[in-house]
């Protein structure tokens, strides 16, 4: 795993979305571990208490669990799991309707581009 | 303390090479020139120039390395090294004092013992076994008088070095005051010698086989009282240990309170 | 949480300048704090004076409670910004010197850490490039298990290809419950390893906040941060 990180922005937070996009492209799947913390800081170059809080709020959102001297595991939750990627999908289309909307498109005529986009990429 | 002294004597290898080449090419001379004195008076007069010259050789290269290797340790930059140690300074210095006195002892040992070989090979040994023995309390009092002087010179540089370091950390001006403040504790102590002695003139006459008391007013004041050899002014002698042992802690003092890096 | 290091009100003036003027910082256990300042602004003497080489003017240091003395000696860990070192030194003699003096030197960490830094034993200290230097003397101070490491400007004068390996090692040797100081002008690439960042002007203390929180307020790096507070200064 190797992000490039954005250092205007909080480090724990792009920590946390390379593990959910880790998830979300199936390359980590439910009941695989995590590196442990020390580990993750070496191979990120960050700062332990960095790597420590992204799992943390991983944890809290349920995404991860951990288990006592063991490590930090991903959700076998299936329902948790799929919820996370409709939820990152909604995150990525929320933005892109946004940027959209900004350059004056209708719904409709939104709904058309991507539409136009899909098949051309079908083909 | 004994580690510390351990890497002390490390760094100073090189600086042991020297001397042990200045006193073998010294002896190396002696040697050649020698079988060609046939005077004994000669000889002892031989003996004894060299013997004052080697000490006073010594004590100066000794007074020197020691300054320049303290000289490196307060405004160089290995004081991070000793200084950031979990020792007290009594200790950081008590190291390096000790170390300095082993090392004039072993030289004058060295030299010694190069003496006696000397003579043993040239048969002239039998010649002084009877002055050695009358002197026997006088030598031994000059030996004993010659390394509480080199301790006093060790001392008083040292704690120069480092009230410098306390009030002049500029390396520049450092240095200056050093030598400075050597100058002026040296010259200072000197005349206390001579106050003192005075003051109390009670002496130890050490030429005789045995030590005997004596009272004596008169004395030239101009002698250097601490190399005034065939009499011993006690108080002189008690304030230059006093000296010493107050400078020890004083310096120690300063270095675990005072001094700034 | 608690605290290691609480420094009140201090001053240390040389002469007639005043090189720190009241400083108050903290730094709690298990913390990294990034001092950053340019050159002449205070961060060298800050961090002399809690290693203890240096007399504060007035006000107070404390380490575990303690002032800077014998104990606080024990446990902190200073790298200074120059080479401690002996000349006469070699690469092992510096480890076994470490290892004499300081109970908590962890002997296989230094094996590992010097092989990590590609250093070898045999090695004479004064042959080394300041690269390599910098990397020794890093390797040294980190493989003490101390409470407290002040690493006086560990990416001064190495150049950039460098600074990752360094950086590597200082991670590597973070330990859990030990807190680091770093002194630092160069921020870009060290700037992921603080947790908190104490900006010093002038001998001054003129923000501390944590790391991530400054970000996330000002939308910035923490590089941009401290480019913007000292071209006000």
């Amino acid at each position: 795993m190797k992000i490039e990180f954005d250092e205007k922005r909080p480090i724990y937070l792009q920590i946390m979305k390379a593990i959910k996009q880790e998830i979300a492209t199936a390359n980590l799947k439910g009941g695989d571990k995590l590196p442990s913390v020390r580990e993750m800081a070496e191979i990120l170059k960050v700062n332990p208490n960095t790597v420590q809080r992204a799992y943390q709020e991983l944890e809290r959102e349920q995404i991860t669990y951990t288990q006592r001297g063991m490590g930090t595991f991903i959700t076998n939750d299936v329902q948790k799991l799929k919820s996370l990627k409709k939820e990152m999908a909604t995150e990525l289309v929320t933005s892109f309707v946004n940027e959209i909307k900004n350059l004056g498109f209708s719904s409709d005529e939104i709904i058309e581009i991507v539409k136009e986009s899909l098949e051309r990429e079908v083909k | 303390m004994f580690k510390l002294m351990q890497y002390e004597l490390k760094g100073r290898y090189k600086y042991y090479i020297g001397v042990l080449i200045g006193i073998l090419s010294l002896f190396l001379y002696i040697n050649l020139r020698l079988p060609s004195i046939t005077n004994e008076g000669i000889i002892l007069f031989t003996i004894v120039t060299t013997y004052i010259l080697f000490i006073a050789i010594a004590m100066t290269s000794n007074v020197i390395f020691y300054s320049t290797d303290l000289f490196g340790n307060v405004f160089g930059n290995t004081g991070y090294l000793l200084f950031t140690l979990p020792l007290k300074g009594k200790k950081i210095l008590g190291s390096k004092i000790i170390l300095s006195i082993l090392e004039f002892i072993l030289f004058l040992i060295s030299f010694t013992f190069l003496w006696y070989l000397t003579l043993l090979t040239h048969n002239s040994l039998q010649l002084f076994m009877p002055v050695i023995s009358t002197h026997k309390t006088l030598l031994m009092t000059v030996t004993m008088l010659v390394i509480v002087y080199y301790s006093f010179l060790i001392i008083t540089a040292y704690f120069s070095m480092v009230l410098a370091k306390t009030i002049f950390y500029v390396k520049k001006y450092g240095i200056l005051f050093f030598v400075f403040l050597f100058g002026v504790s040296y010259f200072i102590t000197n005349k206390l010698y001579i106050f003192l002695s005075k003051l109390f003139p009670y002496y130890i006459d050490i030429t005789g086989t045995s030590l005997t008391f004596t009272k004596i007013v008169e004395i030239n004041p101009t002698t250097s009282i601490s190399f005034n050899i065939t009499n011993l002014n006690i108080a002189v002698i008690i304030f230059q240990i006093l000296i010493i042992v107050t400078l020890f802690f004083t310096t120690s003092y300063l270095i675990d309170n005072k001094m700034n890096l | 949480m608690d605290t290691i290091l609480k420094i009140s009100n201090l001053t240390k003036n040389y002469y007639n300048t005043q090189a720190l003027k009241g400083i108050d910082l903290e730094v709690e256990r298990g913390k990294i704090l990034g001092l950053l300042g340019p050159n002449g602004s205070g961060k060298t003497t800050l961090m002399k004076i809690i290693a203890g080489i240096l007399k504060p003017t007035s006000g107070e240091v404390l380490i575990e409670d303690k002032k800077p003395g014998i104990y606080t000696k024990q446990i902190v860990s200073y790298l200074p910004d120059v080479n401690p070192l002996y000349k006469w030194m070699r690469v092992k003699d510096a480890v076994n010197f470490f290892k004499d003096f300081y109970n908590d030197f962890d002997e296989e960490k230094a094996k590992s850490n010097l092989d990590f830094m590609e250093l070898k034993e045999n090695q004479k200290v004064s042959s080394l490039s300041k690269g390599m230097l910098e990397r020794l003397l890093l390797a040294l101070f980190l493989s003490r298990n101390a409470k407290l490491y002040v690493l006086d400007e560990p990416l001064g004068g190495v150049d950039p290809s460098a600074r990752d390996k360094i950086i590597d090692t200082i991670i590597k040797n973070i330990n859990e419950g030990s807190s680091m100081i770093i002194s630092t002008h160069i921020i870009s690439d060290i700037e992921k390893v603080f947790d908190e960042v104490a900006f010093i002007s002038e001998g001054k203390i003129i923000l501390k906040e944590n790391a991530e929180e400054l970000r996330a307020k000002k939308g910035k790096s923490i590089d941009e941060i401290f480019r913007e507070v000292y071209a006000n200064v």
